[in-house]
């Protein structure tokens, strides 16, 4: 009962306050009436009288204060008080409020970026049911590559999907999967994967339309359904509602749509628009032919851990090394939890990047303390007096905080609509090595996380001039009026304590963009091995169910050429299965003849190539001779029929030195490390190229004929005489007059494509450089503030030292000097920071070391040029003082 | 005597509450009544009558409403609520106890 009544008046305190307030009024009136009356009464003067009864009752006004402040949630509405005061301040200040909300913004918008992109990225969880729960499993096979990990192997999964008891089912994916649309539209390329019907109950999703897989449509024969993506429903059925059910050409064959998926399920990546069952050619499950080619995901069992998993895995495999010899010899599995694998990689960059933007928030705190500080300094008098005439100091510093609100209220708005806008417009820029960039979004975390920062950098920012408040002492400030030559002694300390400070943060920055931009310019000047300039490059998926044999394949690439060769302004044309710097690889254990037998087999990259591949992307042959359309197979098939019989092949020099140093290649044997692969002679050697990035180089090439070892996925280069539009729209008219269904994809030129493979460095130090430069900004605007403050405190002094004689030289040095020692002061212990922070860099820099001198010596000299400019505005003014006016003004 | 502030507001919460726990009345009336009771020992202090009649409906042993007073004006007038009337039976057996524990005291030694 009592609970409800104090809950009452609480709500009654809270929306009836003025009301209350009147009332009180009212009962204290009542009673100094009646108080007034009973004194009358007992014979006093009315004067008296009315004197008597105030005296009993007390001060009014204060009682009607103390009655406020009392009240529950009067704290509350003071706060909202002062904050209505402070608009009201700000409007008659706008130079002051929009630098602060610019500063603001700018923090609050750069962390809120970035935030997002890590959040997005590493820290939100997977979108499926109890993402912690689900692993990935990967083949370690050392005798076969040098590879860490490899894809699993369809009959080890068999074995392992039996024997275990800490997975529930072990779903299999085969993620690289080309589907061709056709029929109803133009003919388009789809990125699909085939998964096994387990994969969904594994990741606990559902579809938002029809069902998923069932498990017989995991055999062979029944596998003709389709899953889509809701993009893909949206894009190019039209949403349509009635969509299971239909039929759709997938490559020539028929698939009925049984389902659409989420938006959110965006598995293996958020490219793929499409999912078939997985089917397994049963040789493969029986061992009879070998290959690495599922990704394999599970679930790990309530109550099992990570490491149990990995030892019950461990311990099946041994047990498969001893049942099968031949196949499994070191062969071992690793369980990774599923997220890690992708964001290994970036992980690094991102973190640079955050603490960075924290450097950038530091720094404009600090710059936004001191704005704050120098306007309170402004109302030192008003302060000092409000102080004089009765107001608690406390309530005057939780004033000062409250007048930032304002500020701080615009500008993290403004700064989170930038963000939204920024990451908005960075999405569909993002490097294709970023995972999960579906998962990046200004989303309620985010938010969270930037009125954190927000409330922080108020009570940062607000430190200072709350502290300014406090001290506020009315002799102290009477004393400073009449100008003495102190110059406001502690607070000018601390000005300046702030920018030293942000001279020291921001040359970490400086040094980390030095570091990167240097990285990135040496990237750029690393040869390729091939030359770009005006070759363009697009893709085909050429349908198996048009060209079923490899010969048919591979005719069908010759007609191509040939036609596209005829186009006139085309010099060359060829193709490969992989195009270098284009994301993508393929790669094989070799074995060479003559080498003994315990030595590990090289991997390297496998391509498959026309005749005149190498002539049109400009790769020198440096011995020997590029394959003809008369390298023909030798016999008919082999023991591994997807590679038939495979006679010729190419190898790059790199190789040719190791394996052969001192001899020629030419005439050498080598085979692919599977047992049963036919010797293959060696017929050239071509120069070596970069095909994983400009920045690495694991692996040497080797180059096979169409015509022997013919693919389905094949990337075709044209060099023209100038490659621009009209020669992409040429050769992509060609291929339709040979093939009106074949849909082409990913059409750049090559110059492009280089750029593409650099593109994370790029951005990591484009955004590094935006940041330092804007932290440089900021630092500046603090330098130029304190020293113009100081010349503006000091100005009788200076006036005093021309009438004494000093040149304008010496004053201006003067001012100067100190500008350069606040520069000095930060860079020293900025060197500091920037020599511990910089080692952690080490791995995004290429051709660069973390200590790397130019820079270091750099960054400091720019701060320094950079201080000394912005105090040269001040140094001019004090130089220009007329001494007379000054000894007598004031 | 130990904390002086406490004891006089739990004194001063003690003698409001007595005093409108036979009739509801205005805060004139109760400054009036408990001098008369005290035959003018016990002055309210200036100003703790209204501080301490605005502390006790906060904590919600009393409360009010607006009514006529016995010359016709409009008067708030307070009265203890059941919450109340238990918690002044402690307070009052509480206070009681002390000062005869006091009273002991000071008569023995």
């Amino acid at each position: 009962m009592r609970t409800f009544h104090r809950l009452a008046m609480l709500l009654r305190s809270w929306f009836r306050s003025g009301e209350q307030d009147a009332e009180f009024g009212d009962e204290l009136r009542f009673h100094l009436d009646r108080q007034i009356e009973a004194n009358l009464a007992a014979g006093m003067r009315p004067a008296d009288a009315t004197r008597a009864a105030h005296l009993a009752i007390g001060h009014v006004e204060g009682l009607r204060e103390e009655s406020r402040s009392a009240r529950s949630g009067a704290i509350v509405r003071q706060m909202l008080r002062d904050i209505a005061y402070g608009s009201r301040l700000l409007g008659k200040a706008p130079a002051f409020a929009v630098t602060g909300i610019l500063i603001v913004a700018l923090g609050i918008s750069a962390v809120t970026a970035i935030f997002s992109v890590v959040y997005g990225v590493v820290l939100r969880p997977l979108p499926f049911a109890e993402p912690e729960r689900l692993v990935g499993l990967w083949t370690r096979a050392p005798r076969l590559t040098s590879l860490p990990i490899v894809q699993v192997n369809a009959a080890d999964h068999r074995e392992w999907q039996a024997a275990n008891h800490v997975f529930g089912d072990i779903a299999l994916v085969r993620s690289i999967a080309n589907f061709n649309l056709s029929g109803n539209g133009e003919p388009e390329r789809l990125f699909g994967a085939r998964v096994s019907s387990s994969l969904f109950p594994v990741l606990g999703v559902t579809p938002a339309i029809g069902r998923t897989f069932t498990e017989d449509e995991d055999e062979i024969g029944h596998d003709s359904v389709a899953l889509l993506s809701d993009g893909l429903w949206r894009r190019r059925f039209g949403a349509d509602p009635s969509i299971v059910g239909r039929t759709i050409t997938l490559s020539g064959v028929s698939h009925t749509v049984v389902g659409v998926m989420r938006p959110d399920f965006q598995y293996p990546g958020r490219e793929f628009q499409l999912w078939t069952p997985l089917t397994i050619n049963p040789d493969e499950i029986t061992r009879k032919v070998p290959g690495y080619n599922f990704l394999a995901v599970a679930r790990l069992e309530r109550g099992v851990t990570l490491d149990q998993a990995q030892s019950e895995m461990n311990t099946i495999s041994t047990r498969l090394e001893g049942a099968y010899p031949a196949s499994n010899r070191e062969i071992g599995v690793r369980v990774v939890p599923l997220m890690d694998e992708a964001i290994q990689v970036v992980r690094p960059a991102l973190y640079v990047l955050l603490g960075a933007v924290s450097c950038l928030l530091l720094i404009a705190c600090l710059n936004l303390s001191n704005l704050l500080s120098a306007r309170a300094a402004t109302r030192a008098r008003e302060f000092a007096m409000r102080v004089a005439l009765g107001a608690s100091r406390t309530r005057l510093a939780l004033q000062a905080i409250a007048e930032v609100a304002p500020v701080l209220a615009i500008g993290g708005a403004a700064g989170v609509v930038l963000a939204a806008w920024a990451v908005r417009a960075f999405i569909p820029l993002a490097p294709a090595a970023l995972p999960r960039v579906e998962s990046i979004e200004i989303s309620g975390p985010v938010l969270a996380f930037s009125a954190a920062i927000l409330m922080i950098t108020g009570l940062v920012a607000g430190l200072l001039p709350a502290m300014q408040a406090w001290r506020a002492d009315s002799i102290t400030v009477m004393r400073e009026e009449s100008r003495s030559t102190a110059g406001g002694g502690r607070q000018s300390r601390t000005r300046g304590i702030l920018v030293i400070a942000q001279v020291a943060l921001v040359l970490p920055l400086l040094v980390g963009a030095g570091l990167l931009m240097r990285s990135f310019s040496a990237l750029v000047q690393v040869d390729p091995g091939f030359r770009p300039d005006n070759v363009i490059s697009l893709h085909l998926a050429i349908p198996r169910s048009k060209y079923p044999k490899d010969d048919d394949v591979a005719r069908f690439c010759a007609r191509l050429l040939e036609r596209i060769t005829a186009v006139p302004g085309v010099v060359s044309a060829g193709m490969v299965n992989r195009l270098p710097l284009g994301g993508v690889g393929q790669v094989n254990a070799l074995e060479f003849e003559g080498q003994t037998s315990d030595k590990a087999p090289v991997t390297v990259d496998s391509r498959t190539v026309t005749p005149d591949y190498f002539r049109t992307m400009g790769i020198p042959l440096i011995e020997g001779r590029v394959f003809t359309d008369r390298d023909t197979p030798a016999s008919a098939v082999a023991s591994l029929p997807q590679l038939g019989a495979v006679s010729v092949v190419i190898v790059d020099e790199q190789l040719a030195r190791t394996r052969w140093p001192g001899a020629s290649a030419i005439g050498k044997r080598l085979r692919l490390a599977f047992p049963g692969a036919p010797w293959i002679e060696v017929v050239g050697v071509v120069g070596h190229i970069r095909h994983d990035g400009l920045d690495v180089d694991p692996r040497t090439q080797v180059y096979f004929n169409y015509l022997q070892r013919a693919q389905d996925r094949m990337a075709l280069v044209v060099r023209g005489a100038h490659a621009g539009p009209p020669l992409t729209a040429a050769v992509v008219q060609a291929i339709r007059e040979v093939d009106p269904e074949q849909p082409v994809y990913d059409v750049r030129s090559m110059n492009e494509v280089v750029e593409r493979s650099t593109v994370q460095r790029r951005l990591s130090t484009l955004l590094l450089a935006a940041f330092a430069s804007m932290s440089l900004l900021l630092t500046t605007v603090g330098v130029y503030g304190v020293i113009a403050y100081g010349v503006t405190q000091q100005i009788r002094e200076f006036g005093i030292r021309l009438a004494l004689g000093a040149a304008r030289a010496d004053v201006t040095r003067l001012v100067l000097r100190r500008g350069a020692a606040l520069a000095l002061g930060g860079t020293a212990i900025g060197l500091a920071i920037a020599a511990v922070l910089t080692r952690a860099m080490g791995s995004l820099l290429y051709g660069v070391k973390p200590g790397d001198p130019a820079s270091f010596v750099a960054a400091p000299l720019l701060l320094v040029f950079v201080a000394l400019v912005a105090s040269y505005l001040p140094a001019r003014r004090a130089a220009s003082v007329d001494p007379a006016i000054t000894l007598r003004g004031e | 005597m130990g904390k002086p502030t406490d004891l006089v507001q739990g004194t001063v919460d003690l003698l409001i509450m007595k005093t409108i726990a036979l009739e509801p009345m205005h805060g004139w009336a109760i400054a009036q009544r408990i001098r008369q009771l005290s035959k003018d020992i016990l002055l309210l202090q200036q100003g703790s009558l209204y501080p301490a009649l605005q502390r006790l409906e906060r904590e919600g042993w009393i409360t009010a409403d607006w009514g006529v007073s016995e010359n016709n004006r409009r008067a708030r007038f307070y009265r203890l609520t059941r919450a109340g009337r238990k918690h002044l039976e402690k307070e009052q057996a509480g206070w009681e106890r002390l000062s005869g524990a006091i009273t002991t005291v000071l008569r023995t030694v």
